[in-house]
């Protein structure tokens, strides 16, 4: 974390920002910013913040508008207020009833290093393996919150069970994949 | 209106622009153009033009500087650029480099 005598970064409100943000410490968008924001620390969106941005940081904690995919090495909190359209690829989430995601959805250590999650900084290129190419998951959350993961791939039934505060999957053998 | 602050370990490449207060405290590469008063502390450095209200340059600023009302450079700026301004305040210490227009309108 940089030592930078308390400032915190702060997006106001009535700030757009249109471009790459890099941080190497926490930011708090209230603002809007499009285009890509890179971090390797907090990365916080604000109740009224609207990032049309892919997110890539450790932990993100939503209470505001993406729409753009997050990936988040560490853990992803999406609170009563958070909205994200885009695919999501987080370590560990934490979704409170209210909060919406509309796309995909990739949670979990096992899911996450053969969907080639990697920490900030890094290329976008995903890792050869076995990716999760073939029938990805839609999630949907339901109004009253609760968020269902059909998972089809052959590796699921090996991998451990995701626990995820309000989403209940199914792990089904297909036994169709490669 | 609020304000905007971008700290030490940000670095924004691309434009910002808004009516909040800002402080950059980090880098800006490209442009700022805000509705307000904008300071770039001492630490702080924009690789760009910025325009504004009112500037206040601690820090480095590579690019132009527009202040309708007002620029203020301060002691151990930087400052490599145009300045357009009403009021122009240059102190001592600072290193500036580039021309000066004012308008008075």
């Amino acid at each position: 974390m940089a030592e930078d005598d308390g400032i915190k970064t702060v997006i106001g409100a009535d700030t757009l920002i249109n471009g790459t943000v890099r941080a190497e410490a926490e930011i708090a968008i209230y603002g809007k910013v499009v285009g890509e924001v890179l971090s390797s620390d907090t990365v916080i969106i604000e109740d009224g913040g609207l990032v049309e941005a892919t997110i890539n940081a450790p932990w993100v904690i939503v209470s505001g508008a993406v729409v753009g995919d997050i990936v988040a090495t560490e853990k992803l909190e999406i609170l009563e207020t958070g909205r994200i359209i885009g695919d999501i690829r987080a370590l560990n989430i934490v979704m409170v009833e209210g909060g919406a995601v509309s796309g995909r959805v990739i949670i979990g250590a096992d899911f996450a290093e053969s969907a080639g999650i990697k920490a900030p900084q890094r290329t976008q290129s995903t890792r050869t393996g076995a990716p999760l190419t073939k029938s990805r998951p839609r999630v949907e959350t339901s109004p009253r919150g609760k968020t269902v993961i059909p998972v089809t791939s052959k590796g699921a039934s090996r991998a451990k069970p995701v626990q995820s505060e309000l989403i209940d999957y199914a792990t089904k053998d297909h036994g169709d994949e490669d | 209106m609020s304000e905007t602050i971008i700290g030490s370990g940000v670095t924004v490449e691309g434009t910002i622009t808004g009516n909040d207060r800002l402080l950059v405290t980090g880098t800006v590469k490209g442009e700022i153009d805000m509705n307000s008063v904008v300071t770039i502390d001492t630490d702080g450095e924009v690789d760009g033009p910025v325009a504004a209200l009112e500037v206040v340059v601690m820090g480095t600023v590579n690019g132009s500087v527009s202040g309708s009302r007002k620029v203020d450079i301060r002691p151990n700026a930087n400052v490599e650029g145009d300045v357009r301004t009403a009021r122009i305040l240059i102190s001592e210490g600072a290193v500036f480099r580039g021309r000066v227009e004012m308008d008075l309108g």
